[in-house]
């Protein structure tokens, strides 16, 4: 029966709901500190059971008592010296094997314990059905509660069955073999030879701690004075044992323990067919699969592309549609209503923000099928085999596995690709994975490949898009082969293993939260960035470079201080065949971010080509053709959607299947019809076109990055990277574009 | 014989290239979950390193776990050289990093938190 000083503890692995338990027993009656000396919370509270106050504490999340951090020295320093009246041993039933080492140390301890299974709902959907009976049976009749949340009456069977503890300790006998056996049985007899010792510590698993040469306990056991014999011998013991079997002492303990348990959950689970266990291995022969393994992440990632460009594309139309046409005349309408018609203010929203801005939230529906597409592998578990698979190749190129990962962000955004290479111990594959990084084409870039491939390439922009994510790939890995085998040469990468997720159908919540937050960003620098690089822009714009500043917002653009600016850069770039004002000016307003590529294009091409949006409507009209364009635009999604299929069997040799038409032929040429698009038709070549996306895919991605570089590595760093790629660049650009002409391929 | 705990980390050493959990588990022919405890033991002991699992990225900036960009890793477990420098912080997002003298902030491109 509890009595006042009556004493429970909760100990468990971390993460198994014991902090829920605590909660769930103490209620309010709880109070916070640190554990004296320590920086690690202590919880402590008060619990009625039968009448009688019961202390109880939360000790700290362990796997072990053996000290090897300074949760497992509190927790066992408590349980030693406290001597709790009961020991509540909180356990993860969907992970019973890892668990359950932590309950056969406290039984060996010999304190009273109760077995709280947690998690037992888990463990069901695992297809892992426990049988509490036979557990308790297994661990000498140690009383086994379940207390998943939402179990029925958990914490009252819990507090029914700490009233009914029996105080008589249940010592479990874990057999480690003849050769530890004898030296533990000696040590024990040595313990029990002092009765201090012996009182103060249970005997065999004293024995036991220090031939597991338990450092934290030696210096507990010095500091206490007189022992030194014991350690000595404890000591002589362990070399022995490592003499005989050839394995320290240590390494046999817990391989025994191990060995124990497995017998243990042999005996008392019963293995169900786990569905998406199976499922998943199934899966994972094939997809995984050392030659298909490969092929297959890049057929899924051609897929991908495909459906972030094209299924996109209707809604692109849409978007543009919006602000070029009603948002256009509303602003201009209520301008005019405030008397600034036709004044430099108007000029500025209109050319400026809405051609600036508003170009950029165009693609917002091309960023959001490129989450989604990436969102859905990644909640599915592929993602995790994407690492996996590509392990050979990085390894091969003298990369670290893990690297794959940060390069992975990279694919939505640089900057915390490069934060990412933190989760690297290395500081050289830091360097390496980070210096690769911008090369993995990140989200902002996307809508300069999809403006140009839609232009220039019409339905086959996805390809175009998924050669641009290939290059990135191919020039990062060249990379690192230049830096692994000329600057760091001679590097060990270990060998990883990894634990590959089940797989599983994705969580719409987890899906659409990842869409929200990305587009997010991608819209909040809009409204941020962008807007104000516009601005920014379109003053460059207004102000003559030479002549008098009344021609300000007059100006030919040809004779604007940013015209004037961009010329002494275009001379650099004409061998890769964009040597305009225009592209370069883009070009070096990129460098703020690449979106601002685009917001620059519209203010240079679209800017002075407004009036015809401006035709009048009336807002009845406006808004018909908002709900015209929104439902044609839903058509035509659906349609993308279906011709996926075809134009991926499409890559079959001999295989060609014809598109699929819901509303009849001619949407290319509608989709490819505004004002930008033939502009740039005009100023560009198919050819320098490819070359441009390619200097877009491969020089620095925005200040953010060099930013970022700076941060974790210093300016050198940061400034080899943007010289390498302003160089890798020009370089590739001028290859493609004088390559292609050679090989006829520049014509118009 | 050596103990299959050994065994655990001689796969390690002997390994080229990466291998599934599930896959060790059954060339070593114990339980996935058995596997996952002795791997545990080993990084308690030092020998091995884990890292990734859950949302995991960096503990750079002032986001943190807020980040849109942070993927779900896979867990990793890998040999420890100790020969090879160490990196200045393998904390995961949204926690404290030790040795690191302030939090980056935020790069351009993250939403709200």
């Amino acid at each position: 029966m509890p009595t006042q000083s009556y004493r429970i503890v909760l100990a468990g692995n971390p993460n198994v709901g014991k902090s829920t338990l605590f909660n769930a027993l103490t209620g309010a009656s709880q109070h916070v500190g640190n554990w004296p000396g320590k920086t690690v919370e202590k919880k402590e509270g008060r619990i009625d059971i039968q009448g009688r106050e019961c202390f109880v504490v939360d000790l700290p999340g362990t796997y072990s008592l053996t000290a090897y951090s300074i949760e497992e020295i509190i927790s066992r320093d408590y349980l030693i010296d406290e001597k709790p009246n009961a020991v509540v041993a909180v356990v993860d039933a969907s992970n019973l094997e890892r668990n359950l080492y932590l309950v056969v140390q406290l039984l060996e301890l010999e304190v009273p314990v109760i077995l709280a299974l947690n998690m037992t709902d888990i463990a069901t959907k695992r297809g892992l059905n426990i049988d509490p009976a036979a557990l308790s049976a297994r661990l000498g009749g140690v009383p086994v509660i379940e207390t998943t949340h939402g179990q029925l009456n958990r914490v009252e069977q819990l507090k029914d069955a700490i009233n009914r503890l029996d105080s008589a300790p249940r010592p479990l006998r874990v057999d480690y073999g003849s050769t530890l056996e004898t030296e533990i049985a000696a040590l024990t007899q040595r313990i029990i030879a002092s009765p201090d010792l012996a009182a103060r510590y249970t005997p065999r698993w004293l024995a036991v701690q220090l031939l597991e040469d338990d450092d934290n306990l030696i210096e507990r056991l010095r500091a206490e004075g007189g022992h030194d014999h014991l350690i000595d011998a404890a000591a002589s013991a362990a070399a022995r044992i490592e003499a005989t079997t050839e394995e320290e002492a240590a390494t046999l303990i817990a391989d025994h323990r191990y060995q124990f348990i497995a017998s243990i959950v042999r005996g008392t689970v019963i293995r169900g067919t786990s569905t998406s266990e199976t499922f998943s291995d199934r899966v994972d022969q094939i997809v995984t699969h050392r030659t298909w393994g490969v092929p297959i992440f890049l057929l899924l990632m051609w897929i991908v592309f495909q459906f972030t460009a094209n299924v996109s594309a209707p809604f692109v139309e849409f978007t543009e549609m919006l602000f070029e046409g009603p948002l256009t005349r509303w602003t201009v309408a209520l301008l005019g209503v405030v008397g600034l018609s036709e004044t430099w203010f108007e000029s500025l929203l209109v050319d400026g923000v809405i051609a600036g801005v508003g170009g950029v939230l165009v693609f917002v529906p091309v960023l959001f099928a490129l989450y989604l597409a990436l969102a859905l592998l990644e909640d599915s578990g592929y993602m995790a085999r994407s690492a996996f698979v590509m392990d050979r190749f990085m390894t091969a190129l003298g990369l670290h596995g893990k690297s794959f990962l940060p390069m992975m962000v990279g694919f939505g955004c640089t900057v915390p690709a490069i934060y990412a290479t933190r989760t690297l111990d290395n500081e050289t594959d830091r360097k390496i994975t980070a210096f690769l990084t911008p090369f993995m084409s990140c989200g902002a870039r996307l809508p300069v490949y999809v403006l140009f491939g839609t232009v220039f390439f019409g339905s086959n922009s996805g390809t175009l898009i998924f050669a641009m994510y290939v290059t990135g790939i191919v020039v990062a890995l060249l990379t690192s082969l230049l830096l692994t085998k000329v600057i760091y040469r001679g590097r060990i990468v270990p060998p990883l293993v990894i634990e590959l997720p089940p797989y599983r159908l994705p969580a719409l919540r987890t899906v659409s939260r990842d869409i929200r937050r990305r587009v997010g960003s991608f819209v909040t620098n809009a409204g941020t960035v962008i807007l104000a690089a516009s601005v920014v822009l379109w003053f460059m714009l207004s102000v003559p470079a030479s002549g008098s500043l009344s021609q300000f917002n007059d100006v030919e653009l040809d004779n604007s201080v940013f015209s004037a600016l961009s010329k002494g850069i275009a001379p650099v770039l004409s061998p890769a065949g964009f040597g305009t004002w225009e592209a370069s000016g883009a070009l070096v307003t990129g460098l703020i971010a690449k979106e601002v590529v685009i917001a620059t294009m519209n203010q240079i091409y679209v800017g002075e080509d407004e009036e015809e949006t401006l035709e009048s409507s009336t807002f009845v009209d406006d808004l018909g053709e908002i709900v015209t364009g929104f439902g044609e635009a839903l058509i035509l999604t659906g349609q993308e959607i279906v011709n996926i299929v075809p134009r991926t069997l499409n890559l079959i040799p001999g295989l060609s299947l014809p598109d699929v038409q819901f509303l009849g032929g001619g949407e290319e040429e509608e989709l490819a019809s505004n004002s930008l698009e033939q502009a740039l038709r005009s100023a560009f070549t198919p050819l320098a076109a490819v070359a441009f996306t390619v200097f877009i895919l491969l020089y620095v991605p925005c200040m953010a990055t060099v930013g970022a570089m700076r941060q974790e590595f210093g300016w050198r760093w940061a400034l080899y990277q943007s010289g390498y790629m302003l160089l890798v660049a020009w370089l590739v650009a001028v290859i493609v574009y004088q390559g292609g002409q050679l090989l006829g391929w520049g014509v118009a | 014989m050596a103990s299959v705990l050994k065994q655990v980390l001689q796969h390690f050493e002997i390994r080229a290239g990466a291998v599934s959990l599930a896959q060790m588990a059954r060339d070593l022919d114990i339980d996935t979950a058995t596997l996952e405890g002795m791997i545990d033991y080993w990084v308690r002991r030092g020998r091995l390193r884990a890292s990734g699992g859950s949302v995991q990225a960096c503990s750079a900036c002032g986001v943190r776990s807020g980040c849109a960009f942070v993927s779900k890793m896979p867990r990793f477990y890998e040999l420890v050289n100790s020969d090879e420098p160490i990196s200045v912080s393998t904390a995961p997002c949204g926690q404290p990093a030790e040795n690191e003298p302030e939090l980056r902030p935020a790069c351009s491109r993250c939403g709200p938190v």
